[in-house]
């Protein structure tokens, strides 16, 4: 179920063409990327479902118009197997195959003192059948990420601010609808109010092109050569970058 | 004063914008924190607990300051002097009787935590919809201070705004005033 009274968001500007939301193409478009469930062993799968239900991959104007918006959401499933667990699983493996070896040398002729061992390709073997088995019983991770795009301003916000996810959802708009998402960083939102100033007569663009960095403390010579110092308390970190 | 490097990414070369807009926002919000749309309508900008701020030149280190006023604070006040610029901010924005509450990242223009005002409306989709009208409002008052930095950072007023801002980290910062003994 869609909520926003709390978000954290990205925001981006479509360049491309995107079809409207109120025509079939665009809930095509979704339906040809939509989410599909993990198979085999796949460790990620990802694709669209519904903003209002991850579980839901049906598109059409009733699941996606949300007033001026289009509302769908990135579902993105994960499942790996843990390094410690597979070690551990793979000792046992092994002690058993070598116990087993040395219980069947005893038993044959001559056998008893024959140091036994696993070769190179048995243990990779063991190592992927067991890593197979676990893959495919272990629980994936599920996430969502809801998108709300304004078809007429040509505005997305992509609801979660975590690097990998806005990467993944940038992908996966452009393998869908063959537009770019271009974020919305305080430069490229720049350069649009200032266009937008520029038809009223005033272009300050050239001198957006032209900036310096400020520096909001006096440049001294002490203090270009002294290393920042803050006084620490409580409520003060300070942090190497 | 450094020259920027060419446009390559999406920061257009400038990754120093945003953390100037939040800054003299900071400043802004504590001289006059008024702003007012093309209509007459006002939006109140009030910074609020948690600043944080990275150097440009020495170490480059951040400053956080998380506890009750980090805005009123000899620390901010000295990272400011020191040359650090704020990355990102918890900000109130008031307008009319609605306020919203969020932590702007500076660099990307990353929007976290931002609380919208309880929406009004009979059924789910009703305070859907009033969410995304409070959420399109938040944006425009956002655009509306950054377009308002712009129209003074890119022109010779700057310089001028430039040393109120530095005058103003240089001033003792309201913790200090009230505790003269001890900053002295």
């Amino acid at each position: 179920m869609l909520t926003l009274r709390t978000q954290s968001f990205c925001r981006y500007r479509i360049h491309g063409d995107v079809p409207s939301p109120y025509r079939d193409t665009f809930h095509e478009r979704l339906k040809e990327r939509r989410f599909l469930p993990l198979q085999g062993e796949e460790e990620r799968a990802y694709g669209w479902a519904t903003a209002d239900n991850l579980l839901v991959t049906d598109f059409h104007l009733g699941t996606v118009l949300r007033g001026e918006y289009a509302a769908f959401s990135l579902r993105v499933d994960k499942r790996r197997v843990n390094a410690r667990l597979l070690r551990a699983h793979f000792d046992l493996e092994v002690q058993a195959r070598l116990k087993a070896a040395r219980d069947d040398g005893a038993g044959a002729e001559g056998g008893g003192r024959r140091r036994v061992k696993i070769g190179r390709d048995e243990r990779r073997e063991l190592r992927e059948g067991l890593r197979s088995e676990m893959l495919k019983n272990s629980t994936p991770s599920v996430d969502a990420y809801t998108i709300l795009l304004h078809p007429k301003r040509k505005i997305v916000h992509v609801l979660t601010l975590g690097r990998a996810a806005n990467e993944l959802v940038r992908l996966h708009f452009r393998d869908t609808f063959e537009a770019e998402l271009v974020p919305l960083t305080p430069w490229q939102r720049s350069q649009e109010i200032l266009e937008a100033d520029a038809l009223g007569g005033t272009d300050l663009r050239p001198a957006l092109q032209d900036l310096r960095r400020t520096d909001f403390g006096r440049v001294t010579a002490t203090s270009a050569a002294t290393p920042d110092r803050t006084t620490p308390d409580r409520s003060t970190e300070e942090v190497p970058s | 004063m450094i020259a920027r490097a060419p446009a390559a990414d999406d920061l257009g070369g400038v990754d120093y914008l945003g953390p100037e807009f939040l800054t003299w926002l900071w400043w802004r919000a504590e001289v006059d924190p008024c702003f007012r749309h093309d209509d007459g309508t006002e939006v109140f900008i009030h910074f609020d607990e948690h600043l944080e701020f990275r150097g440009e030149r020495a170490a480059a280190r951040r400053t956080v300051l998380r506890a009750g006023m980090p805005g009123a604070s000899m620390e901010a006040r000295a990272a400011l002097r020191s040359g650090k610029s704020l990355v990102a901010a918890r900000i109130l924005m008031a307008r009319d009787e609605d306020e919203m509450r969020f932590t702007l990242r500076a660099e990307n223009m990353g929007i976290s935590g931002l609380k919208l005002p309880a929406p009004e409306g009979e059924t789910r989709e009703d305070r859907l919809l009033a969410c995304l009208d409070a959420q399109d409002q938040f944006v425009e008052d956002l655009d509306l201070c950054l377009a308002t930095f712009l129209r003074v950072r890119c022109t010779e007023a700057w310089d001028a705004e430039l040393e109120r801002v530095r005058a103003w980290g240089e001033s003792p910062s309201p913790d200090e005033r009230m505790q003269p003994a001890l900053s002295s």
